[in-house]
């Protein structure tokens, strides 16, 4: 099964790669893009107006 | 022909398979670095509302604890279902004390209860020996409130001696409104007619701290981005202030003034003074520079007026009317900022500042 699994791998690193980087990118941006801070300010499920 | 065609779906079937194990795994990941770095999920506890037939109002002794990494803040319930600085009864026999009435303005919604104006004139008030009840609820009206009240006093002995009733333009605009149509689930509100989705979304949110990153940060791209301005004149907004509104016409000023009439003479029958608190709209202090960005002109709308109807009604009727419109206007024209980034709700400076002009008002300089 490993070995299944590390032949997988091999033949799909570049996109495994890829993938994965392209996520982190992603997560990076909206992180940078989004202020930073994370959620700093409440948001209410109701609010009033 | 028939094993060309299988051997080139399998490249593809392989690939997005590949694909979506990464971003699980990669997902996975994303969900344990941010609960480990305090990034929890943003609803962790229960909501805080329970079904008033087809209305809904705050559920008794519930809690709920926000908590970010820049800012955390609690609500609390008391046994009567009112929002408090703790859990649990409330003994009020043989104390004389006031009742705050109102929406999320006065509920506070973004500060504990001790930093909100509320829990900061009750502080003060229990050291005159006076309690301080809070029934105000998140988007209810004139007569959600009243509703509350009038359930509260049937059966009751010990009244309280004064209400606060806050009054702000939306409330004044919907006078004669009452929140229908809301089905509560888990403590939180739905709309009854399309709830599911809306309850999936909150269940995700509920569960997934990475649900709420990428829910949170799209949000926040979508308002600087798309919406452009996170102070939005929203069409409701600009309904409210609009001159030749509902609340110019002359019937609809009567009903209001009727409405109001018949609200005193129950708290006159009850042994209650009535004291009316006007509390302007946070955003109608950027209305003017909304307006003029977006190219409407401002003489169209009046951000004053309710105000004034307040002002001349209550002389009509001899009845005290505090407004915090002068005391907000001075902060603002300080360049302090009123409200929340994100939320139009006061922020926890403004909430010190009224509280202590309240303080002032009823009990005078320390």
């Amino acid at each position: 099964m490993f070995e299944s699994i590390r032949h997988l791998y091999d033949r799909n690193r570049t996109l495994i790669l890829i993938t994965f980087e392209a996520f982190w990118l992603i997560i990076f941006l909206l992180e940078r893009a989004g202020g930073g801070a994370g959620v700093d300010i409440p948001q209410f499920i109701y609010v009033n107006f | 022909m028939v094993l060309h065609s299988t051997s080139s779906m399998r490249p593809l079937v392989e690939t997005i398979a590949i694909c979506l194990s990464v971003l699980v795994f990669c997902l996975l990941f994303l969900e344990a670095g941010l609960r480990i770095i305090g990034r929890a999920p943003s609803n962790v506890t229960e909501g805080v509302f329970e079904q008033d037939g087809d209305s809904y109002r705050l559920s008794k002794n519930a809690e709920k604890i926000i908590n970010w990494p820049s800012f955390s803040y609690s609500i609390y319930t008391n046994a009567f279902g009112f929002r408090d600085v703790k859990k649990g009864n409330r003994v009020l026999a043989g104390t004389p004390y006031y009742m705050f009435m109102g929406a999320s303005d006065v509920f506070a919604n973004g500060v504990n209860y001790e930093d909100s104006f509320v829990g900061i004139f009750a502080d003060e008030a229990s050291h005159r020996g006076i309690a301080v009840l809070n029934t105000a609820v998140g988007g209810h009206g004139f007569l959600d409130q009243e509703a509350i009240l009038r359930d509260f006093l049937t059966g009751s002995v010990h009244k309280p001696s004064r209400i606060f009733f806050f009054i702000n333009d939306m409330t004044m605009h919907g006078f004669d409104s009452r929140r229908r149509g809301v089905l509560i689930k888990n403590g939180y509100i739905l709309d009854r007619d399309n709830w599911r989705l809306a309850y999936l979304r909150l269940l995700i949110g509920n569960t997934s701290a990475a649900y709420s990153f990428f829910r949170d940060n799209i949000r926040k791209l979508s308002l600087k981005w798309i919406s452009g301005d996170p102070f939005e004149a929203s069409a409701q907004l600009l309904a409210i202030y609009a001159k030749g509104g509902r609340m110019y016409d002359d019937a609809t000023i009567a009903q209001f003034e009727a409405y109001l009439t018949r609200f005193e003479q129950y708290c006159a029958a009850n042994g209650i003074d009535i004291v009316y608190v006007y509390l302007p709209l946070s955003n109608s202090f950027y209305l003017n520079t909304l307006l003029a960005r977006s190219g409407k002109d401002p003489k169209a709308y009046d951000i004053s007026y309710y105000e004034r109807l307040m002002a001349r009604y209550s002389a009509k009727r001899g009845k005290r009317m505090i407004s915090l419109a002068p005391v907000l206007r001075e902060h603002h024209a300080k360049g302090m900022e009123l409200r929340f980034a994100m939320d139009a709700h006061y922020n926890k400076p403004t909430n010190r500042f009224v509280g202590e002009y309240l303080i002032k008002d009823m009990f005078g300089d320390p």
